[in-house]
């Protein structure tokens, strides 16, 4: 934990800008979050840009109306994170609670259906909540620290890495406690699990939202962070990029995720100031890498390396 | 009269196959006791239907007198109910002591606290875990991954992960398949041992590996009890020769 408070103070300074850092840390806290149910549970949801995309619209529904008008006094900014959280975790009770009853491709392929529904009913904009096609622009920075009359990059970047420091620590307790041993454990063998004495179902869908609950975080933090929520944000390939991050970071370690989003976001940042069809030579990269490292991730293909250096 | 376990018409079909057919069974408190039978018999599902993983077409279960057929598997271990598979079921991916202490934790599951956020290297787990380890004979391979264990001690270490969950009755489900001569003495030892303190039904194949291990043996054919004795009993039995010994159906 502190050398990774280390490296995030840091990080900045070698990266090409505070923003793309803020992105990094956005998208690792997302990613690691996503990966409590792939990496530990071993489960695969491809629909977790509900759970980004919700947290990010709960917290800009809560603060403004779409046409850029505050619906409550700056004041209330702070609450912005509870009410993105608290969309994003109930949302993914409730889905957890239907997707889970199946197993494999079939719960994957729920959870992309959930995630296009909530995308199309997002982008009609209903009441007037979400402004459809056009987002809802204008969020203000929470009023911390006095954070809205001093942001620059700089502060914004060092307030998110707080959050993320955090939430990480916690995701590091959740990892560590028996309770994780249990996912391990559904993981591996959930029948063995359940003749344990443990209630599967209710373990994994435990996991599931808390999954929800810290991908709903990262996305309050990109409504922030833009000042913008879009309908993009919900999008299924939002459900890819994570997995890819994850995929790309090593979903077996802890940091993967992190790692993989440093790898992700410096590669899409360098690649769309060259081309505008970034996609192909990221599709082309990402491919390369996890061949070559026969789906290990460059966190663990580091980790694998340091050992065999040591023996 | 005390018996842990009864089953009462117990039947489970699958389409037209009647694994288990109406089976009347009962074990009282303490016995060794052991199920036998060709391949196909029913046993394995008949311990599907104890446990709870599969649902029984028609019959009642009742453990310690409580009629527990509607009740969910994982209730079943808690009120002590254990089960050691035939086909090894063990978290292969990760440590011996990690496979222990997930089955030895179960109890923290009361306490939010303890669950959700203090580590799993509790002391309580770690004790327990350790304790159980060198009774099965497996503390010198904690740290090593469990699908690198051999056959054998993957096998002991199974019977010591449903020890763990500390229940009254333990099924074993051929819990020396595939193991070394050696190792079969081994796991037979230690069975003999748990006996001492706890009511177990072994269901295996190899008719000699449970002739000088339970108290009484139980002879399942094509769904059915068909006989039911002590070891010479069911030796000297005329039906049993037949279906299982040497007959031609077997």
């Amino acid at each position: 934990m502190l050398v990774l408070a280390i490296v995030l103070i840091i990080m900045p300074w070698v990266m090409p800008s505070f923003a793309v850092s803020t992105d990094i840390l956005i998208f690792g806290l997302f990613a690691m979050g996503f990966n409590i149910l792939l990496g530990q549970t071993g489960i695969l949801s491809f629909g977790h840009a509900t759970f980004f995309g919700l947290g990010a619209y709960g917290t800009a529904m809560f603060l403004m109306k779409p046409q850029a008008v505050p619906r409550v006094p700056a004041s209330l900014g702070m609450f912005g994170f509870v009410t993105g959280i608290a969309l994003a975790t109930a949302v993914a009770v409730g889905i957890g609670a239907l997707s889970l009853r199946r197993k494999g491709t079939y719960f994957s392929l729920i959870t992309v259906a959930f995630n296009m529904m909530v995308y199309f009913i997002f982008i009609q904009n209903p009441l007037d909540l979400t402004g459809g096609g056009d987002g809802i622009i204008g969020i203000p920075t929470p009023p911390l620290l006095f954070l809205e009359r001093w942001r620059t990059p700089v502060t914004w970047y060092y307030f998110c890495m707080v959050f993320t420091l955090v939430a990480v620590a916690i995701l590091r307790i959740i990892q560590t406690s028996p309770f994780g041993e249990v996912l391990k454990g559904i993981r591996e063998n959930e029948e063995r699990v359940m003749l344990l004495g443990y209630d599967v179902a209710r373990y994994k869908l435990i996991s599931f939202t808390l999954s929800g609950l810290f991908s709903g975080l990262a996305g309050s933090l990109l409504a922030f962070h833009l000042n913008f929520v879009g309908y993009d944000t919900l999008y299924w390939m939002v459900s890819g990029e994570v997995l890819i991050i994850t995929l790309l970071g090593g979903f077996r370690t802890f940091f993967g995720p992190l790692v993989g989003a440093v790898a992700y976001i410096l590669l899409k940042d360098g690649l769309s100031a060259i081309t505008e069809n970034w996609m192909i030579f990221m599709g082309a990269v990402v491919m390369a890498i996890i061949l070559a490292f026969r789906g290990s991730g460059i966190l663990e293909m580091a980790e694998k390396r340091i050992y065999k250096g040591r023996g | 009269m005390s018996a842990i376990l009864q089953t009462e018409g117990l039947t489970c079909r699958f389409g037209g196959l009647v694994a288990v057919n109406s089976v009347d069974y009962k074990l009282e408190k303490g016995q060794l006791a052991s199920i036998i039978g060709p391949n196909g018999a029913g046993k394995s599902t008949f311990y599907k239907l104890i446990v709870g993983v599969q649902k029984p077409t028609q019959g009642r279960i009742f453990f310690n007198g409580e009629d527990i057929t509607d009740v969910k598997p994982h209730k079943r271990v808690e009120m002590g109910i254990a089960k050691s598979f035939q086909i090894v079921q063990i978290f292969a991916d990760m440590r011996v002591i990690e496979n222990m202490a997930v089955a030895a934790q179960q109890s923290l599951t009361k306490d939010r606290r303890t669950f959700y956020l203090s580590s799993w290297k509790n002391s309580t787990t770690m004790q327990r875990s350790e304790e159980i380890l060198k009774r099965i004979g497996l503390l010198n391979d904690k740290e090593k991954k469990a699908g690198s264990l051999p056959q054998g001690h993957k096998k002991r270490l199974e019977i010591g992960m449903a020890l763990a969950t500390d229940p009254s009755l333990l099924l074993l489900d051929e819990p020396t398949a595939g193991s070394t001569p050696v190792e079969t003495q081994m796991t037979m030892n230690l069975v003999k041992e748990l006996s001492k303190d706890l009511s177990i039904i072994v269901v295996e194949h190899k008719m000699d590996v449970v002739m000088n291990l339970a108290e009484r043996i139980t002879v399942m054919h094509q769904g059915r009890i068909i006989a039911d004795g002590t070891p010479n009993e069911i030796r000297n039995n005329e039906l049993v020769k037949n279906v299982y010994l040497g007959g031609s159906d077997a």
